[in-house]
């Protein structure tokens, strides 16, 4: 967790970008945004920017991590260059290796590999412009490209943040709540059974902070839902309208 | 050859776990015999040999005249590092660390640090100059729960830190002076079998899971979580698992503080 | 009344297992983003990889020539295999064929005979779940495509599509637009609104044409139900692939299926009732597990 902060966080019981403790950032998301990709979406939540795209089934390199039985479900989540405030190093690290695993593990959670075996499905998440909470926004965006990909899944996982700031509970970490709250917990839930897919957690709370973070969690399920859920209906309303561009 | 062993077991384990029983007999919520042996390694400022079970890790401290992060001058720096060394799995082998490793240094790591164990504001020198602290985990035998082992051994390390003497620009390491630590976070590992939650598996219990869960705890505070695997856990499973993290402390304290 | 269904949603409270869905606790899920009618309890999802079935025609390219025979691209996940066994004429990597598959083996190495190269023509690729909406009950889309722009057109059940003749671009049009607008109702209209033809030109047409040739009567037949959805499913089998004159030299064609020698038909042949090109008679209940034949 980050340094103590010098400004508070919370003012007049209002966070820094005047949203309440139990309050989203803006959420955009648009399915079938590439063309080559299998399944894509673009994403927003409050100022990041998110580009997920699924490549699959295809064949499974290299050869000797076919699994016979089911697809192999595998992630890349990493961060542009020019995401943050300070130029990154491209490529991946061992934070970017970590939170690609945690993913991974989410979406092989749901996805029916069975369907597809000798196969490879392949997730790519980059975040273009980072601004707290990437690895739920990435994940949320990842299974509309997923599902606008055609890969059969059991659910559409959906990806929150709930952190502490100022000695109180709050959903959906920005930046400045990132690095200087008090504790910080990125979640997926699973819409229809409830259950959690992901989960990690680093700071400091009671368990009475924890379950009440994990409730107010819960609370944004459908809000997100719906919007991946939205995402996909209006794909389908435009690719049927228009005619495809050669 | 040990791994097909494991393999073989499989099922014997899922019979064993479905049935309310594993297969060396402990209960659900049982840890292993527990042994650490602090100040293993006596070039190191701080060290420690832990087993769990048949599972062995070592950590080891040093220490380094470091500068500062920008945005913290007056601290100190800790680092964790982790190595699975190809001695202690079949299946580990040499080259690049595995994602695994990086997951365990990682997850080592925020516990210890959003406990605050160390005094970092202390490790402070003169300008520009800190107190750097490495932790280097070193997997030697792998059967089962890795994680809990490189905390432990992490924080027993950790605990018997003696920082050298610096004196005229040079660190002076044959004199060595305590270093307290402010908290003593305790590290619980459960995975989940089918429906059931199973602490501190081994191995052969590790291949046949679904899903794995950590949880870093002080006496009153959550300082970290880790969920790992495919597997799904409940609200209700994880809030009671948090609990039973609690209750094991005391446990685990009395082997980190003998 | 059909609706867009996404992963998780409930379609239907008994169990009915494809690839595309799920069960759940004896119900039916849906596994993929797709139109649903309850009413119909017809499922069709709007995209999906090509899953293989023995007797599927499918269109693919060779790629490469191994030892036993070749290997061919059927842009699916899985490749399919040619034995060069009985062949009388070898392929070379880039031609196109229409072959049938034969056999899928429990590694999804998908087998296929009955090879037959195609000339000319081009090649467009569709969803794979979009194919029988392409075809039609009883052929009747593709027909009208067929008539309104007198192209020999073959449907490969992995979504690739071959057409030769005078109109190619405006059948491909077609059958994009049909692939797009799969989900909405009234497409049959709207196809011949969009080639300028009305239905009665069309059956006129389809009367006038000339003897269709064996490989495309043999094989424009769209008995088999939509792969994804349920609502019925046409085991399919060999419908009088065989038996419709003189056949075109192409090499073998694999194992002849015993159907002795038929008298030709002049017109255009109906599939029998209740073979279900679209299924739409044919209630749920006989999507069953075992429809996946082939063993998988």
């Amino acid at each position: 967790m980050g340094t103590p902060s010098e400004q508070p966080l919370i003012v007049g019981g209002k966070r820094l970008d005047g949203r309440a403790m139990d309050e989203l950032r803006p959420i955009t998301i648009t399915a079938g945004v590439l063309n080559r990709a299998n399944g894509s979406a673009y994403l927003t939540w409050g100022r990041n920017k998110v580009m997920a795209a699924v490549y699959g089934p295809k064949e499974v390199f290299p050869k000797h991590e076919t699994d016979p039985y089911k697809a192999v479900v595998r992630c890349r989540y990493l961060m542009a260059p020019f995401s943050t405030d300070d130029h990154g190093r491209s490529g991946p690290n061992r934070r970017s290796r970590e939170i690609s695993m945690v993913i991974k593990e989410a979406f092989a959670n749901v996805v029916v590999a069975e369907v597809y075996p000798k196969t490879a499905i392949e997730v790519y998440i980059e975040i273009l412009e980072s601004h707290g909470s990437t690895r739920v926004a990435g994940l949320t965006a990842a299974a509309v490209a997923l599902a606008n990909a055609g890969i059969p899944m059991r659910d559409l996982p959906i990806g929150v943040s709930i952190g502490k700031i100022d000695g109180q509970v709050a959903v959906d970490m920005q930046k400045e709540e990132d690095n200087f709250g008090q504790a910080d917990m990125p979640l997926a839930i699973k819409p229809t059974t409830g259950e959690i897919v992901l989960l990690q957690m680093d700071g400091k709370m009671t368990r009475s902070e924890f379950e009440q973070a994990l409730d107010m969690a819960y609370a944004k399920v459908d809000e997100i839902h719906e919007l991946q859920v939205a995402a996909l209906k209006e794909y389908f309303d435009r690719a049927a309208v228009m005619p495809q561009e050669e | 050859m040990v791994m097909a062993i494991d393999e073989l077991k499989k099922a014997t384990v899922l019979d064993f776990i479905k049935s309310g029983k594993r297969i060396d007999g402990r209960g659900f919520d049982e840890y292993r015999k527990i042994t650490i042996k602090k100040g293993a390694i006596g070039v190191a400022e701080g060290s420690a040999d832990v087993t769990i079970g048949k599972s062995r890790v070592i950590a080891g401290v040093k220490t380094e005249i470091v500068t500062p992060f920008s945005d913290r001058p007056n601290e100190g720096t800790l680092t964790f590092g982790a190595d699975f060394l190809p001695m202690a799995h079949e299946t580990f082998e040499p080259g690049p660390p595995r994602i695994e490793s990086i997951e365990l240094a990682r997850v080592v790591d925020r516990g210890i640090r959003a406990a605050e164990a160390i005094d970092l504001k202390s490790m402070f020198i003169e300008e520009g100059k800190v107190w750097g602290v490495y932790v280097d985990i070193y997997v030697i035998d792998h059967d089962g729960n890795l994680l809990d082992a490189a905390a432990m051994a992490s924080t027993a390390a950790l605990q018997s830190l003696e920082l050298p003497a610096y004196r005229d620009g040079k660190i002076i390491r044959e004199e060595r002076s305590p270093k307290a630590l402010l908290e003593v976070p305790t590290y619980c590992t459960f995975v989940k079998i089918g429906d059931k939650l199973v602490l501190d598996p081994l191995y052969s219990e590790e291949i046949v899971a679904d899903a794995r869960i950590t949880f870093c705890v002080g006496d009153d505070m959550l300082y970290a979580i880790q969920k790992a695997g495919h597997g799904a856990f409940t609200k209700e499973e994880t809030l009671s698992m948090l609990d039973r993290s609690f209750a094991l402390r005391k446990e685990l304290l009395s082997h980190i503080e003998r | 009344m059909t609706k867009l269904v996404t992963p998780g949603d409930l379609l239907l409270d008994r169990p009915v297992r494809n690839p595309y869905t799920f069960v759940k606790a004896e119900k039916t899920y849906a596994a993929v983003v797709g139109m649903f009618d309850p009413e119909q309890g017809r499922f069709m999802p709007i995209k999906g990889s090509y899953l293989p079935m023995v007797g599927d025609d499918v269109i693919g390219v060779v790629e490469e020539e191994k030892v036993i025979g070749y290997g061919i691209n059927l842009f699916s996940p899985y490749k399919g295999l040619l034995s060069s066994k009985g062949l009388r004429f070898p392929f070379e990597p880039n031609n196109i064929i229409l072959a049938q598959v034969s056999e899928v083996s429990e590694v999804k190495d998908i087998w296929l005979s009955r090879p037959m190269k195609l000339e000319g023509g081009e090649i467009i690729d569709i969803a794979p779940t979009k194919v029988s909406r392409v075809i039609g009950k009883h052929s009747s889309m593709l027909n009208v495509v067929k008539a309104a722009t007198k192209c020999d057109i073959l449907v490969g059940k992995n979504g690739l599509i071959w057409i030769k003749g005078p109109n190619q671009q405006k059948a491909a049009e077609a059958i994009e637009k049909i692939d797009r607008e799969a989900h909405l109702p009234g497409l049959t209209d709207r196809i011949m609104e969009f080639l300028g033809v009305s239905p009665e030109e069309v059956a006129a047409m389809a009367a006038q044409q000339p003897q269709r040739s064996s490989f495309e009567a043999g094989r424009d037949e769209g008995q088999r139900e939509e792969r994804g959805g349920f609502g019925g499913r046409d085991r399919g089998g060999f419908k009088g692939r065989d038996d419709r004159g003189p056949r075109r030299d192409y090499g073998d064609r694999g194992p002849r299926r015993d159907y002795g020698d038929r008298p030709r038909r002049d017109a255009p042949r109906e599939s029998p009732a209740g073979t279900g090109s679209s299924g739409e008679q044919q209630p749920a209940e006989q999507a069953q597990a075992s429809e996946r034949g082939s063993g998988q």
